[in-house]
């Protein structure tokens, strides 16, 4: 018999039991986490813990005949790269090679992890792109893929596919003054509220090429490559109204960088939502109408990324396009 | 056309939401986890229907206004309303006598 969660054991702690806050939820761990600065957090937001434990310890939830594979993906040797199981009413079991092993509590309130030796920044990717915004969806919370910026006390997302160029425009709106609120996981609540992510933020080395070596240190502190570059920001301190959204996509010679969309349509927003696995009534129907209400009360745009234009001149655009806006 | 289902009476269950947006309105099946998109005309009908008119009643205004032909707009709403009904976003009963 397979040992439940309440029984696995954690790794002795490390580090002193810190609170931070992310996603909109708070969060309680004991380990060294970058971009998870330690402060007060809301006295009102669904909690969070997260231990680490030992990988045997997770081994222990192996499938059974009622473990229900969510997701898997295979590598180019068409081993498993990532999976997801739910073992109905204990959780959800996480798995990606490089990452380790993870187990969220079916309520979101607890989260175990056990990753290999690597440093923090590496692993946590895992934590910050994929557990925590699982566990806050499990708390009740609504995720989206975006990027976020916070201008003139209003959050602004930038919602696009990889490759798109969000990442340069978020640093370049940062070095402009913008708050960082975070990369790609992005919280909105149901008073349209942007929540902010951890301060981390991830760049390729052809944005950091672009942008020069002397604007990228003014960025953030770099924390690591992973083929990748991961830079440490300092974030917002709080939740944000929500002032827009950009859909950054790939744009044509000529034309407009900035083009409003008066009638958003609002599966622009549903196809960038966090997490399709979760379908619980009531997960479906908040998520159905926060973004009916976010199709008809917040302005929405494209950013056209087109050839020759830098990152920098769209930001400028940006920037002055969300000041502008009511 | 002799159809009983012309004199139905039709509900909206409570696993269905409905948002209306610009250009059309969605339909969420909180059951199956389905997103359905309803053109004006569509919306216009199952809020006909949902508000407690029978499909003949809502056919007949339809082909009033429109000008349309009465046997094939009642065609048309009962095409919708079992297509509807497939797919779980209405209920269909019978109408109460009297």
């Amino acid at each position: 018999m397979s040992a439940t969660p309440a029984e696995l054991a954690p790794r002795p702690a490390a580090h002193p039991r810190w609170r931070s806050a992310a996603f909109g939820i708070a969060i309680e761990g004991s380990f060294e986490a970058p971009g998870l600065p330690a402060g007060e957090v809301p006295a009102d937001a669904p909690r969070t813990r997260v231990e680490v434990v030992e990988a045997a310890a997770i081994e222990a939830r192996r499938r059974g005949p009622e473990t229900r594979l969510l997701q898997e993906f295979f590598g180019k040797d068409e081993t498993p790269a990532r999976s997801i199981d739910h073992l109905p009413g204990i959780g959800y079991r996480l798995y990606a090679r490089h990452f380790g092993l993870a187990f969220v509590e079916e309520d979101g309130a607890r989260v175990l992890c056990a990753p290999p030796e690597d440093e923090p920044w590496s692993w946590q990717r895992f934590l910050v792109g994929r557990i925590l915004p699982w566990a806050a969806v499990l708390l009740g919370r609504e995720i989206f893929h975006a990027g976020a910026v916070a201008i003139d006390g209003r959050a602004f997302a930038l919602i696009g596919p990889s490759g798109a160029g969000k990442s340069s425009l978020v640093a370049q709106l940062v070095l402009r003054g913008a708050g960082f609120v975070g990369d790609d996981v992005l919280t909105i609540d149901e008073d349209l509220r942007a929540h902010p992510g951890t301060g981390i933020l991830c760049m390729r080395h052809a944005e950091r090429a672009a942008m020069g070596g002397a604007a990228f240190a003014r960025v953030g502190r770099l924390l690591g490559d992973s083929g990748k570059l991961y830079l440490e920001i300092e974030r917002e301190p709080g939740p944000l109204p929500l002032g827009g959204f950009y859909f950054v996509a790939r744009g044509r010679p000529g034309e407009a960088a900035i083009e409003p969309l008066p009638a958003p349509d609002f599966r622009l927003l549903l196809g960038n939502t966090f997490n399709e696995s979760i379908q619980s009534p009531q997960r479906l129907r908040r998520q159905f109408e926060l973004c009916a209400e976010l199709a008809a009360r917040v302005p929405m745009a494209r950013v056209h990324v087109q050839p020759g234009v830098s990152a920098r001149a769209l930001a400028e655009a940006v920037h002055e396009h969300a000041r502008s806006l009511p | 056309m002799d159809d009983p289902l012309l004199r139905a009476r039709v509900a909206i269950p409570e696993h269905v939401v409905r948002r209306r947006f610009a250009e059309e309105s969605i339909a969420l099946n909180l059951r199956t986890g389905q997103y359905h998109g309803l053109n004006a005309t569509a919306d216009e009908i199952l809020d006909a229907l949902a508000a407690g008119a029978a499909p003949e009643q809502v056919a007949r205004a339809i082909a009033e206004r429109t000008g349309a032909p009465p046997g094939r707009v009642s065609e048309d709403v009962l095409g919708l309303l079992r297509a509807l009904a497939e797919r779980e976003l209405v209920e269909i009963h019978e109408r109460d006598a009297g």
